[in-house]
């Protein structure tokens, strides 16, 4: 009992403190009074029948106590029950019970156990038995790493878009509340038809609240102009809200945080209790950021829930959405208003400008910086191409393989890829060649008889390309490019006479004569780029080449053979860096 | 470690391809010789080393003077082409070799001709004379006639002595003027003197076919009867020319020296050293341009002369040509039009 004094006399302290209700001996002499066992019945009795109990209030859990106490006020309020002394004598029977569970209580809370490695193996055991026992095994993490990013990215989702929303909404509810016209002094009764200016907080995705700040709340002024003559402890300790609607009724919106009448508060007819007052109000200092946090309609539940408690309920959540900047002053209206235009409304005459106001919440959005992509890539294909020499409709073997590195573009131009590669091509001719007779008369009349035959198999060469990717889509991309090609060998099939040796030579697959064959080159690209896979591409490509391919010296022909191709090929992504 | 090994197969690999060069080819040039013209209005263009035209050259004899030809050949077209010259009375001079007496170029062709001969002061030994003409039937006469241009050989037969022959050549057309080989004999007691014309020569004297002496004059002992004398003279530049007569020893005193002269009536045909005869067969019929006075009209002209082979005496010339002659078959009468024959050719030196 002695405990129960020393907390209830330390809640009447704290209380005062807040309450800035001078301590005065003779409330504990009552509420001692109340206490004996004596007077427990009247005392029941009492709180049956009056209006006004006055439980004991923990500073530190205050508000909740006394919004808890003022719910059950109202509950006794609206539901008497005639007191019995039956209830008295199970009480009495039962007190036994109440004080052995709050023996073990105490006692369970206070027993600490110390760990003994035995405890595992018989845990360990009984685990076992029940086959809940699992062998490690990586791909448990592996499952479990993709289950966490999933939930993180759920949750992260699930985050920015409800303070997205919530954004919006509050935007919305700015816009709404300042498109209603205020009439009322609090600003926030503002519309002309009376309307409640609401602060309305809704959407049922929204999930997570938070009060990260106390809200102080001063309203000595707005006591102390209150009309209201209940100054008593019970007058201080009732909290009780009245909102009223146009009509003045009240109602308790489980969902909507209206405030209180203006003209009440103005008139100073508001026959609350002046904690009331002080509740409603929000007042705070110009030092104090109160961070004022969406509601969850869903966290709100009942309607007999105070809505102001739904403001500063608390719903497990890590995310603030904004600071609510309430520029408290010490005056006695204290208003909620979202723009301070409403404060400049001629039809706000008695709104003081220092008064309270809340702005909309600011919301961070960290921009995006743009992250530059390098890429180097395998590329190879074949396909065919367009006949040297003598014209044919059968086209010719083409084959390429390289190295392709891309760089993806920023900022402006964000679908366009610059690069180059590196590639070896073959090209296979058939029937190309040249053939030369020479005769040397001399002048003993004889002559004699040269000649060479050249027929070129297989040409490599090496390219050097300078690209451009333009994206059309995620997979889709169309490819530009130009470079340089040089002929770095050839392949051919030969056949000579040395006059000073008059028999033929033959040599086959001979790599050493690249006459015939103009060794530069400038070559054209235009592709198209199918994303398969992250690491792999399908690639078409069309060559087109700007000069003549072969010596017209060699092949004593005028005509121009340009290099003409069309290949298919794959590019697979060897890596890829961001920076 | 890999990565080297890699490396060093890449470079066998590359290493090890067969890497032969594309030969190269000598400058390719048009044939050295050839010839164009029409024949009888037909084009022909044989040029040596195509479609097995071949051409020869080499040294050769008309009527006992030595020319220089060359021919080309065109199996294809059965036709044969021979440009012939006769050898200059000089061809080596203090200018160099020279196959061509191009002051006196012309073609050859043959006119008949006389030479009378005489005896000295033995008015009568032409009464015991009979003459042959390239082994031919002895007549008793005081001519010889010739048809063709030539060194002839003449047999002479002395019948007051003996019934012996005895042959010795005779140029008719080609007498030497420029190596003056003639000399006089006379007698000197029981010695004949031999005297060159031109003692600035060599001298080489043959006495029936045995050298006697190289002195512009000498003086010998000879027996009684008939005997033939050779004198060959050379220049300075090995030129060589040789007349050869028959002397009469009469109780071993010089009775006569065989002397020929020109019939009356018949002029100097003139020299006929480093004259052209072309001559064409075609279809395996001979055409000749010898035997067309015409052709004493036409022209041969010969320029760009390229010598081959020692320079002191070369066994080529190599030379460009132009011409236009008319071909005759001696035999048929029929004759071949050449005109506007060009080319580049090639004789025979040695």
């Amino acid at each position: 009992m002695s405990e129960l004094n020393k907390h209830m006399d330390d809640a009447f302290k704290k209380m005062s403190e807040d309450l800035k209700v001078t301590y005065d001996k003779s409330f504990w002499e009552s509420a001692k009074a109340k206490l004996d066992d004596a007077n427990l019945d009247d005392a029941f009795k009492a709180a049956a029948s009056a209006m006004e109990v006055s439980p004991a209030l923990d500073a530190t859990e205050g508000i909740d106590d006394m919004f808890m106490d003022a719910a059950f006020v109202d509950a006794s309020s609206e539901a008497s029950v005639s007191y019995d002394s039956s209830f008295f004598e199970e009480f009495m029977n039962q007190q036994g019970d109440l004080i052995m569970d709050e023996a073990f209580n105490e006692a369970s809370s206070s027993v600490t156990v110390d760990y003994l490695p035995q405890f595992w193996n018989d845990a360990d055991r009984a685990l076992r038995n029940e086959g809940l026992h699992y062998e490690y095994d990586s791909a448990y993490w592996a499952e479990a790493r993709k289950l966490l990013d999933r939930s993180d990215r759920k949750v992260f989702f699930t985050r920015w878009t409800s303070v997205a929303i919530a954004l919006l909404l509050i935007s919305f509810g700015g816009q709404q509340f300042l498109s209603t016209s205020i009439t009322n002094v609090n600003g926030i009764q503002a519309s002309e038809s009376h309307n409640e200016s609401e602060l309305v907080v809704s959407g049922n995705n929204l999930s997570e609240v938070v009060l990260a700040n106390e809200l102080k709340v001063e309203d000595n002024n707005s006591i102390n102009s209150s009309t209201s003559n209940d100054n008593s402890e019970e007058g201080l300790a009732h909290h009780e809200m009245v909102h009223t609607n146009d009509n003045g009724s009240a109602h308790n919106s489980g969902s909507q945080l209206t405030l209180e009448n203006a003209q009440e508060i103005t008139n100073g007819t508001d026959t609350r209790n002046p904690l009331d007052q002080a509740i409603e109000n929000l007042e705070t200092t110009n030092e104090t950021n109160a961070q004022i946090t969406l509601i969850d309609n869903n966290s709100v539940g009942s309607s007999t829930r105070n809505p102001l408690d739904n403001v500063i309920e608390v719903v497990e959540s890590s995310s603030t959405i904004g600071t609510l900047e309430v520029l408290g002053t010490q005056q006695t209206n204290s208003v909620i208003s979202t723009d301070m235009n409403l404060l400049n409304s001629p039809e706000i005459h008695s709104i003081d400008r220092n008064s309270n106001t809340l702005k909309m919440p600011k919301v961070t959005i960290e921009q995006i910086k743009p992250r530059t992509v390098h890429s180097l890539s395998v590329v190879g294909g074949s396909g065919i191409g367009n006949k040297w020499g003598s014209f044919s409709f059968l086209p010719t073997l083409r084959n390429s393989v390289g190295l392709e590195y891309m760089t993806c573009t920023v900022k402006r131009f964000k679908n366009l890829e610059l690069g180059g590669s590196l590639m070896l091509n073959h090209v296979k001719q058939n029937n190309f060649g040249y053939e030369d007779r020479i005769s040397v008369y001399n002048t003993y009349g004889g002559v004699t008889k040269y000649s060479r035959s050249v027929q070129l198999k297989n040409m490599v060469y090496g390219n050097a390309n300078f690209l451009v990717n333009h994206r059309l889509s995620p997979r889709h991309k169309m490819k530009f490019g130009v470079g340089f090609e040089y002929l770095l060998a050839a392949n051919s099939n030969m056949s000579f006479i040395d006059g000073k040796v008059q028999q033929v030579t033959i040599v086959n697959d001979n790599w050493g004569v690249k006459e015939g064959l103009n060794k530069f080159d400038v070559r054209f690209t235009v592709g198209y780029e199918y994303q398969l896979t992250n690491t792999l591409a399908l690639q078409l490509n069309t060559n087109y080449g700007m000069f003549d391919r072969t010596d017209d010296f060699y092949l004593k022909s005028d005509e121009k053979n340009v290099e003409i191709g069309v290949m298919l090929g794959l590019k697979y992504n060897l890596f890829r860096l961001v920076r | 470690m890999r990565k080297w090994s890699l490396i060093l197969a890449l470079v066998a690999v590359v290493t090890s391809c067969k890497k032969e060069p594309l030969p190269d080819l000598p400058e390719a040039n048009t044939p050295y010789y050839s010839v164009s013209g029409y024949v009888d209005g037909e084009f022909v263009d044989m040029n040596v080393g195509q479609e097995g035209i071949h051409i020869s050259q080499g040294v050769s004899e008309m009527n006992g003077i030595p020319t220089f030809y060359g021919q080309i050949i065109s199996p294809n077209e059965n036709l044969r082409l021979r440009i012939e010259f006769t050898r200059p009375e000089i061809v080596v001079s203090s200018a160099g070799v020279s196959a061509f007496d191009l002051s006196n170029l012309g073609y050859l062709v043959h006119q008949p001709g006389c030479k009378t001969f005489s005896f000295g002061s033995n008015i009568l030994q032409g009464n015991f004379v009979q003459v042959a003409v390239e082994s031919g039937i002895f007549n008793q006469q005081n001519e010889i006639s010739f048809d063709e241009y030539g060194k002839h050989e003449v047999s002479f037969k002395f019948t007051d002595i003996g019934q012996n022959s005895f042959t010795i050549p005779i140029k008719y057309g080609f007498e030497n003027t420029m190596l003056n080989t003639g000399f006089t004999t006379s007698p000197n007691q029981d010695t004949t003197v031999f005297s060159a014309n031109d003692i600035e020569l060599n001298h080489e004297w043959y006495i029936d076919g045995t050298w006697v002496s190289s002195e512009a004059e000498f003086g010998m002992p000879l027996s009684i009867g008939i005997h033939k004398v050779e004198h060959k003279v050379k220049d300075t530049h090995e030129n060589e020319a040789s007349h050869t007569t028959l002397i009469r020893i009469t109780d071993f005193v010089l009775d006569w020296q065989l002397g020929l002269n020109p019939c009356s009536g018949t002029s100097n045909s003139g020299s006929k050293y480093g004259k052209v005869i072309v001559t064409l067969w075609k279809d395996g019929v001979e055409y000749s341009s010898v035997h067309l006075n015409d052709n004493l009209s036409n022209n041969f002209s010969v320029s760009n002369i390229e010598y081959f082979g020692v320079q002191s005496m070369p066994s080529r010339a190599a030379f460009e040509f132009s011409f236009g002659t008319t071909l005759m078959n001696e035999d048929s009468g029929d004759s071949l039009s050449l005109s506007g024959m060009s080319g580049n050719f090639n004789i025979g030196l040695q």
